[in-house]
């Protein structure tokens, strides 16, 4: 069980959906919903030495800021987050282009396609496990 | 010639005495005595009577001369005396006949043997006619004919020395043996310029020439030892030049020792400076023949080479040497048969000059050859024109393809002035070579709307020898526009400056509209590919995201309790995702009808302040709601041929836009203003609202489920849907918008209906 989950998703059926299956799994101890990638932005503790999420649930296509912008923010960080921050791609997205794209950010454990489902958790579960 | 008949008359008058003999008392000198010693003595005495004729003889005469005395006496002593001699004598006789003379010694004269042969005699005739004993001329002679040779051969060598000497053209003069000029003929004072006077104290070596000395000298001391020999010098005339001699130096020898030295030269100066000038000439011409760019070389009246230049050797790959005094056709069997031998033969013979032109198979080369007669043969010129023709051959297939090839070919001076236009410019343009001759292309071709400055500027380019290729919109002379391809090669000469330019005029108007066709396909082929991806994402986002949350939430809710709060949470999430569903699938239908109808879509007469008003009306609940206000600036006549329900929904976009994102600091006011710009119009709708930051979202503005404010408004349809409705009824959009600013679109209806 990890200790805290980001959401970040701007449709608010998605993130009701996902957080029910994560609650229903006992994923996490913390579940943290945001709408937009700059509400999580500001929330994730990049300089300061407050605990990180563990794991982070992303979703690509959201207005102004997108899941891709999202990354590329965190950028400049990469090094300094990587082991200790898993992104995990959550997307309606059926495009093969949106996974090879994915694959280009180090942060970016694995790929997933909405709804989440137990598989889905069970594939974080494994990819997290694998690395540790 | 002595007159004989008068000198017998002489001789009759003369009358001789007898010798009379008186004896000597002390030596018995009896007459016998005398007698005999006069008969018997070797010298010829004899006495003359007073007419001159023999009156005794003594024997000696038989021996000296071959006569018997008894033969002579009574005839006239003159008779005998040879006829050139007698007046001589004659004279004599008289003057001792009439006592003028006792005793004379005669001159020595010829008198004639028996034998015919002429005896030279030394005579002293003694008048003793008065002696009674004699009464006559009593003469002793003495036979002196071997003496007379030898002085008249004295003489004759004398003359002839003299002769050879003093009147020999050439020079001579004599040197003693300590080289000092003794004597010397006129040719030498002529020929040296130095008088008789200034010679005796000179060597001669004073007047050779320092580098013929130590030769000349040479030539010396071999005469002085005893041996002639003939040598080459030169000397120093008085008045500074040079004389060449050519010398010969003889010994004079006299008992074994040399007396002297004699020496005979001949002025060999002009023979010098002729052979000279003739060396020179022959080198000049020599230098001629090899300065000739041409081949060249003679023939002898049998065929043979006997002279030639480098060029002619170099052509043959022969040296001139091995090629002299051979005959041309032995050594060339290819030649026989040819135009050349026939011509050869033909001017030998008619001794007239002939050229023509000759293909050599055997050496694959044409010749040009030029047959010249001379006194000793032919003389023969020659040029490679092979490549010259081959050269011209090129040419005249050049001028062929450029004035048949179906491109236009200008061809202009280096000031781009015309000097030439093919057939085929002439056919396209319309333009014929006199018409267009010393103008410039770029004067009647171009199109007015081409920019000066870039004309400025391809001039500039074919200055620097820089060749170019445009494509250009061109007048025909009726007017018509073409399009053509244009090259414009520069061409320049050997030392790199331009001459001219060389314009290769293609039409490609077809081509050009078939481009065009090809763009326009290419276009569309563009959009429809774009509206393929649009779909893809569409169906791959904004379709799957409400399916996707359709199969979660209906899998979660067989797990949790129906009659829980969360289950009801989920019924309602249900229902707003299949709402969700249904709203993509009519944008999709939307945007589908848009494509679909396109141009079809049926156009009528809208009046855009009507729709305006309209749009107003059917947003009116909301501008209350946000306390906005529409400010409609529009005309009477503001007039489209468009699609109704288009100009609708574009106009409803936008203002439910402005009204969607107003600002949250000041009330919403909307303007639409109209602006009539020749047929077409332009509508602005302007807002005060939020704005946006257009560096960030222009290039995603127009696209389809593209938003740029979070919130659960828009869904990124809107101006997707007005940027196609504008492009099908012919319009464009444009957008100015900065954030907390407001925004205002424009929109450009090309097809306003004024008028109409």
């Amino acid at each position: 069980m990890v200790s805290k989950v980001y959401i970040i998703d701007d449709d608010d059926i998605s993130i009701y959906l996902t957080s029910l299956v994560l609650e229903e799994a006992g994923f996490a101890h913390e579940i943290c919903a945001y709408t937009s990638a700059d509400d999580a932005l500001a929330d994730l503790p990049l300089t300061a030495h407050a605990p990180l999420p563990d794991v982070i649930l992303l979703d690509l296509n959201m207005p102004v800021k997108s899941g891709w912008d999202f990354l590329d923010t965190l950028r400049p960080h990469e090094e300094a987050l990587k082991g200790k921050l898993d992104v995990f791609i959550l997307t309606s997205s059926i495009a093969v282009s949106d996974k090879d794209q994915s694959q280009a950010y180090p942060l970016v454990r694995g790929f997933l396609h909405k709804p989440l489902d137990e598989e889905s958790l069970a594939y974080i579960s494994r990819a997290r496990n694998g690395r540790a | 010639m002595p007159d004989y008949n008068y000198i017998q008359e002489v001789n009759t008058q003369y009358t001789f005495m007898k010798v009379n003999f008186t004896p000597s008392e002390e030596l018995t000198l009896t007459p016998d005595f005398y007698s005999s010693i006069v008969r018997h003595g070797s010298e010829l005495i004899t006495v003359l009577n007073g007419e001159g004729n023999y009156k005794y003889v003594s024997d000696s005469i038989s021996t000296e001369m071959g006569y018997m005395p008894e033969d002579l006496l009574g005839t006239p002593v003159l008779d005998l005396v040879h006829p050139e001699d007698r007046p001589t004598l004659r004279g004599e006789l008289f003057k001792l006949l009439y006592g003028a003379e006792k005793q004379i010694s005669l001159p020595p004269f010829r008198y004639k043997a028996k034998n015919g042969k002429w005896h030279w005699l030394s005579c002293v005739s003694t008048s003793m006619l008065d002696n009674p004993h004699v009464r006559g001329i009593v003469t002793n002679s003495r036979d002196i004919t071997s003496k007379m040779e030898a002085l008249r051969q004295k003489r004759e060598s004398q003359a002839y020395y003299k002769a050879l000497f003093f009147n020999n053209p050439d020079l001579v003069f004599t040197l003693t043996i300590n080289g000092q000029v003794e004597a010397c003929n006129d040719a030498v004072v002529a020929i040296a310029g130095y008088t008789r006077e200034d010679f005796p104290e000179s060597h001669f070596g004073d007047f050779v020439l320092p580098e013929y000395r130590v030769e000349t000298f040479e030539a010396f001391n071999k005469a002085l030892a005893g041996q002639s020999c003939t040598f080459e010098t030169c000397i120093r005339h008085h008045n500074g030049t040079k004389r060449h001699l050519s010398a010969t130096l003889v010994p004079v020898v006299l008992e074994g020792r040399v007396l002297a030295v004699q020496c005979i030269a001949k002025d060999s100066t002009n023979e010098k400076e002729a052979g000279l000038l003739v060396k020179a000439q022959a080198q000049k011409l020599h230098n001629i023949l090899e300065s000739m760019m041409e081949g060249f070389f003679a023939l002898d009246r049998a065929w043979r080479y006997s002279f030639g230049n480098t060029v002619f050797a170099n052509f043959l790959g022969r040296s001139l040497d091995d090629l002299m005094h051979r005959n041309i056709w032995e050594e060339y069997p290819y030649l026989i048969d040819t135009q050349f031998q026939q011509k050869c033969f033909e001017v030998a013979k008619t001794k007239k000059a002939s050229q023509f032109d000759e293909y050599f198979p055997k050496i694959n080369t044409i010749l040009r050859m030029t047959l010249s007669p001379f006194a000793d043969g032919i003389l023969v010129s020659f040029v490679d024109i092979t490549e010259q023709l081959a050269a011209q051959e090129e040419l005249r297939k050049l001028s062929l393809v450029a004035s048949k090839t179906t491109n236009g070919v200008i061809i202009t001076n280096n000031q781009l002035e015309i000097e030439w236009v093919n057939e085929a410019f002439s056919n396209v343009t319309g333009y014929t070579l006199e018409e267009v001759a010393g103008m410039r292309p770029s004067d009647f071709l171009a199109n007015s709307d081409i920019d000066p400055r870039e004309l400025a500027w391809v001039r500039e380019q074919l200055a620097m020898g820089v060749p170019m290729r445009k494509e250009m919109l061109s007048h025909k002379k009726n007017g018509e526009m073409i399009w053509a391809d244009v090259t414009i090669s520069p061409i320049a000469n050997d030392k790199g400056q331009i001459e001219k330019h060389v314009y290769i005029h293609t039409d490609i108007t077809e081509r050009k509209l078939d481009q065009e066709q090809l763009l326009k396909t290419t276009e569309h082929l563009y959009h429809q590919n774009q509206d393929l991806q649009q779909f893809n994402y569409i169906v791959s986002h904004n379709l799957r995201a409400p399916v996707a949350n359709l199969i979660g939430l209906s899998s979660v809710l067989q797990k949790l309790d129906p009659n829980s709060a969360r289950f009801m949470q989920g019924v309602q999430n249900l229902e707003t995702c299949a709402r969700r569903l249904d709203d993509v699938i009519s944008d999709l239908n939307k945007i589908l009808a848009v494509r679909s109808a396109n141009l079809q879509a049926a156009h009528e007469m809208v009046s855009l302040s009507e729709v305006a008003i309209e749009v107003v009306h059917s947003l009116q609940h909301l501008l209350n709601l946000s306390g906005g206000r529409v400010v409609l600036n529009l005309k009477e006549d503001d007039l489209l041929f468009a699609n109704r329900a288009y100009i609708y929904s574009i106009l409803h976009n936008l203002v439910s836009n402005a009204i969607k994102y107003k600002s949250a600091h000041c009330d919403l006011l909307i303007e639409l203003n109209s602006v009539r710009i020749k047929n077409s119009l332009q509508l602005s709708i302007k807002d005060n609202g939020s704005g946006m930051d257009l560096e960030v979202v222009k290039p995603h503005l127009f696209q389809l489920y593209k938003r740029f404010h979070s919130g659960p408004d828009g869904k990124g349809i809107g101006l997707y849907l007005v940027k196609m409705q504008m492009n099908a009824i012919g319009g464009e959009i444009e957008v100015e918008s900065k954030p907390e600013q407001g925004t205002t679109f424009t929109l450009y209806f090309k097809h306003a209906a004024y008028g109409q």
